[in-house]
């Protein structure tokens, strides 16, 4: 029988080829002896640096809980959104309510991860993108109602992707920029509150971002005056410029408490510039 | 990064391999220009071929029973021509592991996709590579800054479009 929906094709293909021994079997010998054991680090072109994804805070809180369990409630937000007519504010404020959507799914907190699908949808409408996100937002509020964590995950990085999709379709690259540096500040926040709570060398190595920090910097020195309109945005630029130091190793190969403290500090005090109550 | 629209789960359409069904009503004439343009302009839109190729060779980890790799929805894109690589920066994070699949959207040209760590040093755990679609696990010792190396290898037409997704668990 011939599969008739695309997903099935692929599947259909993937057992055929996993049959047939041409599956995606990792042959390292193979592989390994045509890649260069070593590339040269210091001479990269500066392309290198211009194309970084950021990662999501799922990726980073997937590492913690590793660690053992983590009171994520302790560090839900529980903040109402109020908007006003400033469209920056708006996108970076949607990027803060995914994170928060996340950490409330590592809390298992429906009443919040319905917040934060409901907020979600009402951002999207101040920013234009309503219809595009309405079906991921709806499938936030349903998962969350089943209690399908994963599932909801998976939907929260897709209205993340779908927005950023759609700005930079409708030549809003910046305010797309705008959604990824608030999701990294909302899930910065949350680490390190986490690992002040409980300090270990181990959890405040996620704290180590010194490439992807200085990659944000850049990106939001980049933008146009017209995508950073607002005093917000000048404790933005202060702020990153304050972490700067605080999200690299010491001596020891650790970020110490003291820093974890102030990284803690920092961005819990943009956060709520941000969200202005 | 290019665009695409939202889509049901690893949903995966090729303009290549589109089809008329049997029995589809035929467009005017006149009309066929419009339509082929409009098509075309959405196919560039949504579709791939490159990352469509990476998600056939990512679902095995996809959809493992127990555990499965969570796919990132934000990619990589660009285009080579044979004997080229691209190099991106990327943060992982230790306790993680991962994969990346790079794919190319011509069938007959070879790519590959390596990691590296900080020092520059091949950090590979394992890696595959069949013909246009390529992929590596890495689990990282340390959280920081890695490099991953897309090549196309060999191609019979340049330049090749690829694309790198990966996953996490």
């Amino acid at each position: 029988m011939i599969p008739n929906s695309p997903f099935r094709i692929v599947r259909f293909l993937s057992v055929l080829a996993i049959a047939s021994g041409l599956a995606a079997v990792p042959r390292a010998g193979y592989a390994q002896s045509g890649a260069p054991q070593k590339i040269d680090i210091g001479n990269l072109p500066a392309d290198v640096v211009d194309d970084v994804i950021i990662p999501i805070p799922q990726e980073i809180f997937a590492s913690l809980d590793k660690l053992g369990n983590q009171n994520w409630k302790s560090h839900l937000l529980r903040k109402d959104v109020d908007l006003d007519a400033n469209r920056s504010r708006t996108a970076f404020l949607f990027g803060l309510v995914i994170s928060e959507g996340f950490i409330a799914v590592q809390a298992e907190d429906r009443d919040e991860v319905k917040r934060a699908g409901r907020e979600v949808l009402r951002l999207a409408g101040a920013l234009g993108v309503k219809s595009e996100v309405e079906g991921h937002a709806l499938a936030i509020i349903d998962g969350a109602n089943a209690g399908e964590w994963s599932g909801v995950r998976r939907e929260l990085d897709r209205t993340r992707q779908t927005v950023i999709d759609t700005m930079e379709k409708q030549r809003d690259k910046e305010f797309a920029d705008l959604v990824s540096i608030g999701g990294w500040l909302g899930g910065t926040r949350a680490l390190a509150a986490l690992v002040s709570d409980r300090y270990s060398a181990d959890a405040a190595e996620l704290l180590h971002q010194p490439d992807l920090l200085d990659q944000i910097s850049r990106r939001f020195a980049g933008l146009s005056d017209r995508a950073r309109i607002g005093a917000i945005f000048e404790r933005v630029t202060q702020t990153l410029d304050a972490l700067k130091p605080l999200m690299r190793t010491n001596g020891d190969g650790n970020v110490p408490a003291e820093a974890v403290g102030k990284i803690e500090s920092l961005t819990t005090d943009l956060t709520n510039a941000v969200y202005g109550n | 990064m290019e665009t695409e629209a939202p889509a049901a789960r690893f949903a995966i359409r090729r303009r290549r391999h589109a089809r008329v069904p049997p029995g589809s009503p035929r467009a005017p004439a006149t009309l066929l220009p419009v339509l082929i343009g409009l098509m075309a302009g959405l196919a560039h839109a949504f579709i791939h071929d490159g990352k469509s190729f990476a998600i056939e060779a990512a679902l095995p980890q996809l959809e493992l029973e127990e555990n499965p790799f969570v796919l990132r929805e934000e990619w990589w894109n660009g285009e080579l021509k044979a004997g080229e690589n691209k190099i991106m920066q990327h943060q992982l994070f230790k306790r993680n592991e991962y994969w990346f699949w790079a794919g190319g959207s011509i069938e007959a040209c070879e790519v590959s996709i390596h990691v590296y760590n900080a020092e520059g040093t091949l950090v590979d755990a394992e890696a595959f590579q069949r013909g246009n679609v390529a992929g590596v696990r890495v689990v990282p010792d340390k959280t920081g800054s890695y490099y991953l190396r897309v090549a196309v290898e060999k191609s019979e037409e340049n330049p090749v479009e690829w694309a790198v997704i990966y996953a996490y668990r």
